[in-house]
């Protein structure tokens, strides 16, 4: 296998990848937290969690797979400079692309997360995922990480100020929640209460 | 209907392969995560379950009064929780409809996944251990890309007994249906009505659970057959079937010897495993929580959560192990069973 990406370029990869889906879900959190009535909270959970579904869904399902077999990877990895190539260092195919991203995934996550341990251990860099799908990740460009790294600085920067300002719609809006949140406390302590007493 | 099968020297191998085979444990891994742990369709797990119990005390503790309760619930509502279930009333069907296909879309990936992920596991395992039968080399790219290739012919296969299986349910349906009509055609004899509806009742059930067994084995043989021979999903149900009756008592036998591995050693494991961890873990957590949860600190949940999750991984990594050793007799049971028809 030629040009195996080293450690750093992947870590860089999975934190930007890592970091754009924190900052997908902060975005709709911060949506969320503007609401100032109980009902408009519940109409725009309601819709975020369809739409996190479908859109998930086509992320995850579609596009993802779509960016490795025609670039290489997903954002993460293409900005880095890395990508994922077959062992025969060709692009992977749609399906195996999902296979390796489903299958492998989940393979590599199910013990203690000892797949992607793994590519600490392998002389490859290869994680179980790799190993399962017959693909390693190639390094294409030395100096990507210094562009993983400013990009990934960029990206935290964007998720601190969302989650400030979702912290700051949440605080202007505390009386909504406590309120509802002793509500539900009570109904569950006075529920606990009478099935104790059995009245 | 029994061949003559090296018991005591299956077990031997197979626990050879198990020890020097690590790679193959990851395949075990997945199988005992997603369910295909029993070699084919015959799954037995190494722990039991206490579940019966747990939902009769909790039938026990529902409340029958729903009436007061839902006035009690209407007292205790105020005015947060009035909005959000005249919110829930006003939300248009289409929403619901909307957020129901979502469901069933994370239902759907689920499940393919699952089948993907189950059948990959069965292939690369059944592979995995003939190769290492043979004293190759096996890892995880070269059992894997084999496996790959088999995904669709095992997941055909799984579709034809489920077919065959819902056709079992219906001659099943279609026997109660006789036997109800017996119960009204006879009813100017309760005595004789009982006998019959009886007998012919327990008649129907063990018919059902002989088909049962049939299809596990059936299932075994031919997910071997698929994967090691070539064969085609409905040649491998045939081919698989008359394996099946010309060794029906020898993969009894087999069977009853993996459950019997499969129970005691995970009985002695989770034992062991409970005084390593469980007994400690008690003796030092007793005196904290015996005066209430004053004395927890964030520490000791997280010192306790860990520990849990020590024992549940290691027991599951227990289960993995498992589902190696049993596909592994299963492999080296039907190795015999084709030698033995080929003489």
């Amino acid at each position: 296998m030629k040009d195996v990406s080293p450690n750093l370029h992947r870590f860089i990869a999975f934190l930007i990848d890592l970091f754009i889906k924190l900052g997908i879900t902060l975005g709709w959190v911060m949506y969320i937290s503007k609401s100032n009535t109980i009902e408009q909270f519940m109409s725009l959970l309601l819709w975020i969690i369809i739409f996190s579904i479908f859109s998930g869904f086509l992320i995850e399902a579609i596009i993802t797979p779509l960016l490795i077999s025609e670039f290489g990877g997903s954002l993460g990895k293409i900005i880095t400079g890395i990508e994922i190539v077959s062992t025969a260092s060709k692009r992977l195919s749609f399906w195996k692309a999902v296979f390796r991203n489903y299958v492998g995934y989940v393979i590599s996550g199910i013990f203690l997360w000892l797949g992607f341990i793994w590519i600490f251990i392998d002389k490859d860099h290869r994680g179980w995922h790799d190993l399962a799908s017959d693909t390693y990740v190639r390094l294409v460009r030395k100096s990507g990480w210094i562009i993983g790294l400013l990009s990934l600085i960029v990206i935290m920067f964007v998720n601190i100020f969302m989650l400030s300002l979702t912290i700051q719609n949440f605080s202007s809006n505390k009386q909504i929640y406590t309120d509802l949140f002793e509500e539900v406390s009570t109904s569950i302590q006075q529920s606990l209460k009478s099935t104790k007493t059995g009245t | 209907m029994a061949v003559s099968i090296d018991y005591g020297g299956i077990i031997k191998r197979s626990w050879f392969l198990v020890h020097k085979y690590k790679w193959l444990w990851v395949y075990g891994l997945v199988l005992a995560a997603f369910g295909g742990g029993g070699g084919s369709g015959s799954s037995s797990s190494s722990g039991g379950s206490s579940s019966n119990s747990t939902n009769s005390n909790f039938i026990k503790n529902i409340p029958t009064d729903t009436k007061g309760l839902e006035q009690k619930g209407q007292q205790v509502l105020g005015d947060a929780t009035t909005a959000i279930s005249q919110w829930a009333a006003h939300v248009s069907p289409g929403v619901w409809i909307l957020l129901g296909l979502a469901v069933i879309l994370l239902i759907i990936v689920g499940v393919a996944i699952s089948i993907v992920i189950v059948n990959w596991a069965k292939a690369g395992l059944i592979y995995g251990l003939h190769e290492a039968d043979q004293d190759k080399d096996v890892n995880l790219p070269s059992t894997s890309s084999q496996a790959m290739g088999k995904i669709k012919p095992l997941f055909k296969f799984s579709l034809i007994q489920f077919g065959l299986f819902m056709l079992l349910l219906s001659g099943l349906g279609l026997g109660s249906g006789v036997l109800a009509v017996l119960w009204f055609i006879l009813s100017f004899s309760k005595i004789v009505a009982i006998i019959l509806v009886a007998l012919l009742g327990i008649a129907l059930v063990i018919a059902f659970i002989i088909f049962m067994v049939i299809f596990s084995m059936v299932g075994i043989y031919a997910d071997r057959l698929i994967v090691l021979h070539g064969y085609s999903s409905w040649l491998a149900w045939k081919k698989s079937f008359s394996l099946t009756k010309k060794s029906f008592l020898s993969i009894v036998v087999m069977g009853i010897i993996n459950s019997i591995v499969g129970c005691v050693s995970g009985c002695l494991f989770t034992l062991a495993l409970g005084i390593v961890l469980a007994i400690p873990g008690l003796i030092l957590l007793m005196p904290i929580f015996s005066k209430g949860l004053a004395g927890v600190t964030p520490g000791i949940v997280v010192g306790s959560g860990i520990i849990i999750f020590i024992f549940v991984q290691f027991n599951f990594l227990f289960r993995a192990l498992f589902v190696v050793f049993n596909y592994s007799n299963w492999n080296l049971f039907m190795d015999q069973a084709l030698k033995e028809e080929q003489l």
